[in-house]
């Protein structure tokens, strides 16, 4: 299936080289190196077929990973375990850089040859790895310790071993949202939905199994119908989650049945769930742009910023960029809160605020002095967008309950110390003017 | 491998020209001490990793295979791998120690040793390769088992005269019972015997039981494998009725679009358009449309390669999520395009949408960015063609001719040249816009100038006045084009000159024209010259008819949809050339095979009905059989091999008790060898109890009726014969109730 795999640093040069494969040959580094490393400035599709060899790659900081292949693949396969393999190197060396891939690179490889042999895809599940292969080289295990390996290379839980012990059993979910928003410049939202995971970080000790619980309309309905109007009556909101996605612990057809989320939590930090929602999202903020052409000289801008949630709540590291027409001479700009700053590199003025608390408003205003040019064209108003971070969840969901029941173990669920936090965040955010 | 070797050579001097560093390299690995062995290894992995020939240490290499150390073994193992094709006679010499290693009591180094032994490639030892396979098929270990069915790929590549025996371990590892050797046994099958599918008869239903448990990997060759039996088992769905197997395939895959993993998901929404019918496709509408819009950039590329397939194909279905497709400035221009096309899709194929669409495209229109902008009125001219758009959609595009952006203006001149066609008469008024458009030079990239030309000379007829005025302009600027549009410009004077009354001037413009033409540098333009001259002015035969041939009605434009060719999903589709190993979807079979075939040989089946339904169903599934008997009867010999039983079984119906004996027999062989696995301990606890109970002689209605419960699969037949089952992976231990 994959026929090579190869790590190139930001200049092209090569610090891993894998071939699984006859039909690659170490001319295929060259080659990728020269036509998608060094073309700078073209897009670059994240698929190449060069000479009917064909690249997949993924960037991440200044490392590129490309997965060569000449035979006829799923183009998604290839690219999730690339972000798999990502993953992996992540949780061994933090981050992926050209320093940590030179200081490790035997552990690369032996990861590779754990993860992909002949080319394909095998267990990627970080937690199993790291039973066996650890940064101190291999261990000659002792006999408890081969048999738990044996346990979790070869059975159903893979992703935790057993006799994990804890003085303290302490859990944190983090649910993570980002809002995309595509407005219009009436203030009609064209496009919006948030995708949102909840990750975990779990330390408890044992075999524990866990029961996951958040305010989706479905699952309330389900369980309004049989416990009489319960849900109703506490009046709690409900969510309409869209679709979502699990980790692999979380037992899929139980989900299908009844909804109901139950795993065995992999030990340490993971991803356990992705969603998103399209309706009723909480907006953050809006933006409303007031635009005045006045001459072929002169723009006058107005954007009214207004946040919209709770008072008591502070959104942070708000920025908000206004592009401005190519041939901006010069820019007055006059704001009642935070900093705003033209600059002439980007083609936009940057506006920053540090914090904003709820149901406030804020406004900037621009003239904008423009050089003649021959240019006849109007200008094609790009929108403007914005970034922030809020703490709460957009999409309004919250975690109900996340339950922890070790049978074996004399510990119950009341201690465990559990910590929940929302942050909201913007992905692409953006108003048209 | 042979190129890497000579392109080494410059390499291999660099390293060797440091004579000094190769010594203390080579003195280090000969030096017996762990630690120095192990430091100089990585540092010789490291001039691997970087590409440098480091061949010339092999012979001291070679000997550390057998070090007790693993972290040195398994770097050694790395060396060999890269270097033993090389260099084979020496690489003979490991192959002894890995035969010591496939019998070590740990399984992590019998499986380290067969993985290494299989991947360096020596076509020498691929009869020792072979047993150590067959061997390890056997091991108690499943990852030991995983290994093997691994190495069965690498070891048919290396020597397919193997593959007759290889197939007989393949089909024994088909049965196995541990999801993570199913995942890997399915993946040698996808390799090696694709063909075979009686192989999978009796394996189906497990597989499709087994596919949530199996890793993430497993469960993407487990579905193109169900898929093409699916395929070619199987009839296509009529009115939504499915064979029962067909069926069973469709609800195990479904859970799994709650896959973390996006591959995952793309393969069950694929899965479901190729077996699927419209309900089961627009279940996975939903999780399709997270993936495309999801975060991850990649991803987020192929999911919307196939919403834009799905367009094509039933744009309803995409339609209620054309919110989704709104362009963001910021978004990468590959997945920008992408949207532009599953809006334009859209809009063609439900035109209920498609206000919405045009007033997106138009603002994209305008936007700075050229190679959107540019497709965005390509695709406005696409939607155009629909015939109830037309008109609205030509008034926008006529907006744009004047954009200043050439290829803006060209692509909308070339958009419109093609919806006049449709209508000429109609849009007289479009084409005199257009031509002046030209006549005033304006008119933008040759394309667009082509485009004029060509409409002009097509409907000379209609603007008599305006024509030879273009004429004139495009003879004028002659000599200043490119070929294309002298090509064009000498069509028009061709056309022109056939009209019936023509004025002087278009007459001497004409033979201007053609006089040019004839001594231009491009020897096809002075071919053609040459060639409609003689049509038009020669004294031939077919000169009569150049009048016809000429202004011959021209068909409009289809534009073909080259992406349909391909597997969604498939690199080939993604790219638009057939890639290397690209097998095309089986066409459905014309008659499905009876599904006593995919019929397991235990009985441990539940049948929840009434006794009279039940009645009807036993009839017919031994009517079916008797259809097909000589064809499962070979087909059972072939598969269960060393156990001959398949000969009673053919004989006796679906669910007699001498089926049920055998399966205890097969149960309690299986479970020597699964039995210490971990995984399935408890459900061959439960299977051995559930086989006891049907010992005893039962009369097949009871058989039917009476037994409750399975621990792998519950079949219950409802009264219209259609049949579903129930997965559930957990044993339910309802033995107690048969028993009384």
């Amino acid at each position: 299936m994959i026929g090579g795999l190869f790590i190139y640093n930001h200049k092209g040069e090569v610090l891993i080289s894998r071939i699984y494969r006859d039909n690659i040959t170490r001319q295929a580094t060259d080659a990728f190196r020269v036509n998608v490393i060094h073309a700078r400035g073209t897009v670059r599709s994240p698929v190449t077929s060069i000479a009917r060899t064909n690249f997949f790659h993924v960037k991440r900081g200044n490392v590129w990973i490309c997965a060569v292949t000449k035979d006829n693949v799923n183009a998604a396969t290839v690219f999730e375990f690339l972000n798999r393999i990502v993953n992996v190197m992540q949780s061994y060396f933090s981050k992926i850089s050209e320093e940590n891939i030179k200081n490790n690179f035997v552990l690369i490889y032996e990861l590779l040859d754990e993860i992909l042999d002949f080319g394909y895809p095998q267990n990627t599940e970080v937690g199993a790895l790291k039973t066996f292969i650890t940064q101190q080289g291999i261990k000659t295990q002792s006999k408890e310790e081969q048999a738990q390996i044996t346990s979790q290379v070869t059975g159903q839980i893979g992703w935790r071993r057993e006799g994990i012990k804890y003085r303290r059993n302490e859990l944190f979910l983090d649910v993570l949202e980002s809002v995309n928003l595509l407005m219009s410049p009436q203030g009609q939202v064209l496009s919006s939905h948030v995708s949102g995971k909840v990750k975990m970080k779990s330390y408890l000790s044992g075999m524990p199994e866990c029961k996951f619980g958040m305010n989706d309309k479905l699952t309330l309905d389900k369980s309004a119908v049989t416990r009489t109007d319960d849900a109703s009556k506490s009046g709690k909101p409900s969510i309409a989650i869209d679709d979502c996605t699990f980790h692999q612990c979380v037992r899929l057809s139980k989900f299908e049945a009844d909804r109901a989320i139950s795993f065995i939590p992999p030990d340490g930090e993971y991803e356990l769930m992705r969603y998103r929602t399209t309706k009723e999202i909480n907006l953050p903020f809006r933006v409303i742009p007031l635009v005045k052409e006045n001459s072929k000289q002169k723009l006058e801008l107005k954007i009214v910023l207004k946040s919209n949630f709770k008072p008591s709540l502070l959104g942070q590291k708000i920025e908000v960029r206004i592009p401005t027409p190519k041939n901006t001479a010069s820019v007055q700009l006059l704001c009642a809160k935070g900093k705003a700053k033209y600059k002439s590199s980007d083609n936009a003025i940057v506006w920053k605020l540090k914090r904003l608390g709820g149901m406030k408003e804020s406004t900037i205003t621009a003239e904008v002095e423009l050089l003649p040019t021959s240019d006849k064209k109007k200008w094609s108003r790009p929108p403007i967008s914005m970034n922030f971070e809020v703490p709460f969840a957009p999409s309004g969901l919250k975690v109900r309950y996340l339950k922890v029941f070790e049978s074996k173990l004399n510990y119950s669920d009341h201690d465990v110390i559990k910590w929940v936090r929302y942050i909201g965040r913007s992905g692409l955010y953006e108003t048209r003017c | 491998m042979k190129d890497a070797s000579s392109s080494g050579s410059a390499d291999d001097g660099a390293l060797l020209a440091d004579g000094k560093k190769l010594e203390d390299l080579r003195n280090a690995l000969e030096s017996g001490k762990d630690q120095h062995q192990i430091d100089a290894m990585k540092k010789v992995i490291g001039y691997i990793a970087k590409g440098r020939n480091a061949s010339a240490l092999f012979p001291n290499i070679v000997k550390l295979v057998a070090s007790s150390q693993p972290e040195l073994k398994k770097l050694v193992y790395v060396y060999l791998e890269r270097y033993a094709e090389e260099q084979q006679d020496l690489a003979l010499l490991s192959i002894s120690t890995f035969q010591r290693g496939l019998k070590d009591h740990n399984q992590l180094i019998r499986g380290c040793a067969l993985r290494v032994m299989s991947s360096i490639r020596l076509p020498i030892i691929s009869p020792i390769l072979l047993q150590g396979i067959s061997e390890a098929s056997t091991d108690m270990s499943p990852y030991v088992r995983k290994t093997a069915a691994h190495a069965i790929p690498k070891l048919a590549s290396i020597d397919p005269t193997t593959r007759d025996q290889l197939i007989e371990i393949i089909s024994r590892l088909l049965g196995d019972r541990a999801p993570l050797v199913a995942g890997s046994a399915v993946l040698a099958y996808l390799r090696v015997c694709s063909d075979r599918v009686d192989l999978l008869h009796k394996n189906y239903r497990k597989l499709c039981q087994m596919l949530i448990d199996v890793d993430e990997w497993g469960q993407l060759r487990f579905l193109e494998v169900l898929t093409r039996y699916a395929r070619t088992q199987f009839t296509a769905p009529k009115a939504g009725k499915l064979d029962f197997d067909h069926q069973l395939l469709l609800t195990a895959c479904q859970p799994l679009l709650l896959s973390r993993n996006a591959a995952v998901v793309l393969k069950v929404v694929v899965t479901c358009q190729e077996l699927g019918t419209d309900e089961d496709i627009s279940k996975t509408i939903g999780p399709l449309m997270a993936l495309a819009s999801g975060d991850r950039r990649e991803t987020k590329f192929v999911a919307l390669e196939h919403v834009y397939r799905l367009a094509c194909s039933s744009p309803h279905l995409v339609s209620p999520y054309l919110k989704n497709f709104t362009i963001f400035w910021a978004e990468p221009e590959q997945t920008a395009l992408l949207k532009i096309k599953i809006l334009t899709k859209l809009a063609v194929g439900s035109p209920g949408t498609a206000h919405q669409v045009n007033r997106e495209l138009e603002t994209i229109s305008f936007w700075d960015k050229e190679k959107l902008a540019t497709e965005a009125v390509r695709s406005l001219g696409e939607i155009a063609t629909v015939p109830e758009l037309t008109q609205t959609t030509l008034v926008k595009l006529m907006t744009l001719i004047n954009d200043k952006r050439e290829n803006v203006s060209g692509e909308a001149v070339v958009s419109i040249q093609k919806l006049i066609q449709i209508n000429p008469e109609r849009n007289e008024a479009v084409i005199k816009k257009l031509a002046r458009l030209f006549i005033r030079e304006t008119a933008g990239t040759s394309n667009a100038k082509c485009s004029i030309l060509w409409l002009v000379g097509e409907y000379a007829n209609l603007i008599p006045k305006v024509a030879p005025d273009v004429l004139r302009v495009a003879a004028k600027a002659f000599i200043k084009e490119v070929d294309e549009v002298k090509m064009h410009t000498l069509t028009l004077a061709a056309k022109m000159s056939v009209q019936k009354e023509i004025p002087e001037q278009v007459a001497l413009a004409s033979t201007y024209v053609f006089n040019l033409a004839r001594y231009d540098q491009s020897y096809d333009l002075r071919d053609r010259a040459r060639f409609l001259k003689n049509l038009i002015f020669g004294q031939s035969e077919l000169s009569k008819f150049a009048k016809d041939i000429l202004t011959a009605e021209k068909p409009f434009p289809k534009k073909i949809e080259s992406d349909e060719r391909f597997r969604c999903g498939t690199m080939s589709s993604s790219l638009g050339i057939e890639a290397r190993m690209y097998s095309a979807l089986p066409d459905y079979a014309l008659e499905a095979s009876p599904s006593s075939l995919r019929e397991l040989p235990k009985p441990i089946k539940t049948v929840q009905a009434k006794t009279t339904s039940s009645k009807k169903t036993s009839k017919s599934v031994s009517s079916s059989e008797s259809e097909s008997e000589s064809e499962s009867e070979s087909e059972s010999e072939d598969i269960s091999g060393p156990d001959d039983e398949s000969q009673s079984e053919s004989e006796s119906d679906s669910c007699s008790e001498s089926e049920s004996s055998k399966s205890e027999e097969e149960l309690s062989e299986e479970s020597a060898f699964v039995n210490t696995a971990i995984t399935n301990a408890a459900n061959d606890l439960a299977a051995d109890k559930l086989a006891d109970p049907k010992n005893q002689p039962v009369e097949i209605k009871e058989d039917i009726s009476d037994t409750e419960a399975t621990p792998v699969a519950n079949i219950f037949i409802s009264k219209d014969m259609k049949i579903s089952r129930d997965l559930s992976p957990e044993p339910k231990s309802t033995v107690s109730s048969i028993s009384d």
